[in-house]
């Protein structure tokens, strides 16, 4: 009685993360998506001063590109998360439930390794322009903060591909029901 | 470094590993395993692909494209080429690829049109007499028009790997993908003749009429894009942002379809699908890098010019790499690996890089509905449910008739540079 307590304990846990998780994906999701409007806003607003104003806001080039690399930073985060980046993948579909189990299990091992190196050598970047204090051209921004974005994208990532490695080995050797150890849409 | 940039990719890619990060490891193990370089390099070149403001295009496009097919501009679109074609004999399936070239000339995604179109148009398609092999192969091979007819977010990726004008690539897309249309549109009517197909409508000037008024504002969206590239007015990119916010007053306050929520879920989901496409590169460009500065491309050249190759046969070669390329991977990521490194060998034999642009676009076009693994055939897949084996039966006739069209934009550059440059 007390170990199927424990169980149903640990399934609600498991069940209360994913549901906050979710709701988070849906927030980072609405804020890409205002921020998106606000560079096409900001886009428009720069065309048009230019032809009917005579005068361009100045910096906006650069605040628009910076807000494309937080998109592309928190979006691919969010997509690594939900397991929706562009992939060719006919063997996992096609696959077997464990034989699918243990590709995931490999790809969780070369994501976690790749995007772990490629934080250790944005981190050595970020610190060697902290240093010298380089700010962007118009605006001034330090550019850690842009690069910055990208090393705690990477950093995100390497999280997202541990969680899974564990929950997705766990499946493979039995510990976890196959539908927990999926994670995110597959 | 064959091992860790080659097979490496390979082996990753084949099994299903997103494709960014296939690029990213192959990156990383080159850098930490095979050459004496910094890992730094990998942070300075991923983020200096990102920090490109042309590359915004790309999110502006995708949104444009979105909301056009969620607010009903498409579903308008395509009761106005029905309209138009109603006399002409296979008058369903001329409309499906006339509806496809028009939304390629307001999107450029080409997985959105295969979508919007199947969603509407196959049923129609199959009960009409076409079959639905036929009406999903009809269906999945029309997308390639949209990636050639500009805008193409295809072709703004290749101006950027190549150094090329992207308005220049753009006027060069509009004959090629006018060919494209008016070969298959020519053999379905070849088919509907055949199969005794009847036309689903007769001439009439009133449902045009009002078909007009309804698509008016779509029918507006092309003339403003490229007017107002070609009238100086604004960028590709700038005309991307234009592209948008049009989209987005049609949306909320002409045709009153979407609610700001709405706006702001089809915002959210063109920002998640632009950040799957722009890391794809961000990170292609690392390997770019590695092989330029290892000086692959003159190495290519070299082995070519020792081959002692005409600029008809390396086209030839090309067109068969691209085309297998095409099958396996998507336009994105072949354009920015392959173009740095084949444009060089291409220029270095007096091949135009205006028309080899459109010639790698029309032939990772064709890749994209080649089966076994071309991306729209997923997608046309999902919005008919016609089986795979089925599908791929029902898209093989217009794999043949673009490869013909293929082979005469390769070897009649003139219909490329006629608008896109001088020869």
């Amino acid at each position: 009685m007390a170990i199927a307590a424990e169980h149903e304990r640990e399934a609600k846990d498991r069940r209360s993360v994913t549901c906050m998780g979710r709701r988070l994906g849906g927030i980072v999701e609405t804020v890409l998506g205002l921020v998106l409007i606000a560079i096409v806003l900001i886009n428009v607003a720069n065309a048009a001063g230019r032809y009917l104003l005579q005068a361009a806001i100045t910096g906006t080039d650069e605040l628009m590109v910076f807000a494309m690399v937080f998109i592309v930073v928190a979006g691919a985060v969010l997509a690594l998360v939900r397991r929706a980046h562009i992939a060719i993948d006919l063997l996992p579909t096609y696959a077997n439930a464990r034989l699918r189990v243990a590709i995931y299990c490999f790809h969780d091992l070369v994501t976690l390794a790749a995007t772990a190196y490629a934080a250790h050598a944005s981190w050595i970047y970020v610190q060697k322009i902290a240093r010298l204090g380089t700010e962007s051209m118009t605006l001034g921004i330090p550019m850690v903060f842009p690069h910055g974005a990208l090393f705690l994208g990477f950093c995100a990532m390497a999280v997202v591909a541990g969680i899974y490695l564990v929950r997705d080995a766990a499946t493979l050797l039995g510990l976890l029901p196959a539908s927990t150890g999926k994670g995110g849409k597959r | 470094m064959i091992a860790t940039l080659a097979a490496l990719p390979l082996v990753l890619l084949a099994s299903g590993l997103p494709v960014f990060l296939v690029f990213l490891a192959a990156v990383a193990a080159t850098l930490a395993f095979v050459l004496p370089m910094p890992p730094l390099v990998l942070q300075q070149v991923v983020f200096g692909g990102l920090d490109n403001y042309a590359l915004l295009a790309v999110p502006f496009f995708v949104f444009a494209g979105d909301l056009m097919g969620r607010s009903g501009i498409a579903g308008r679109l395509i009761e106005w080429v029905l309209a138009l074609t109603g006399r002409v004999p296979g008058s369903l399936g001329v409309a499906t690829i006339g509806a496809s070239a028009m939304m390629g000339a307001i999107s450029g995604s080409s997985a959105a049109a295969v979508a919007a179109l199947g969603k509407t148009l196959y049923p129609r398609l199959a009960a009409a007499g076409y079959g639905r092999e036929r009406s999903a192969g009809l269906l999945a091979s029309s997308g390639a028009i949209d990636i050639v007819i500009p805008p193409s977010i295809a072709m703004i990726l290749y101006g950027l790997a190549a150094e090329q004008s992207i308005p220049r690539l753009f006027l060069a897309g509009i004959m090629p993908g006018l060919i494209i249309a008016g070969l298959m549109a020519s053999y379905i009517i070849f088919v509907a003749a055949r199969a005794g197909i009847p036309r689903t409508d007769r001439f009439d000037l009133g449902r045009i009429l009002e078909t007009s008024k309804g698509a008016a504002w779509g029918i507006l969206m092309p003339v403003v894009v490229l007017g107002g590239i070609y009238g100086g007015f604004f960028s590709p990119t700038e005309a991307g942002g234009v592209a948008a916010f049009y989209a987005m007053l049609v949306a909320r306050f002409v045709y009153r379809s979407m609610s700001w929520r709405e706006i702001v879920a089809a915002a959210a989901e063109s920002a998640i699908l632009s950040a799957k496409i722009l890391m794809i590169v961000a990170t292609a460009g690392v390997i770019t890098w590695i092989l330029t500065t290892k000086g692959v491309p003159q190495s290519i050249t070299a082995w070519l010019q020792a081959m002692d190759m005409s600029a008809a046969e390396y086209l030839l070669c090309i067109n068969l790499l691209l085309l297998v390329t095409g099958c396996v991977l998507d336009p994105t990521s072949a354009i920015l690996v392959l173009a740095p490194l084949l444009v060089p060998v291409a220029a270095s034999l007096g091949i135009d890089p205006i028309h080899f642009g459109v010639v790698m676009t029309v032939n990772l076009a064709i890749g994209m509905f080649t089966p076994p693994f071309g991306l729209n055939l997923f997608v046309a897949q999902s919005v008919t449910g016609v089986p795979a084996h089925a599908l791929y039966r029902g898209v093989w006739p217009f794999v043949v008739v673009q490869v013909v069209a293929l082979l005469v934009i390769t070897y009649v550059p003139a219909l490329s540079l006629a608008l896109g440059g001088t020869q």
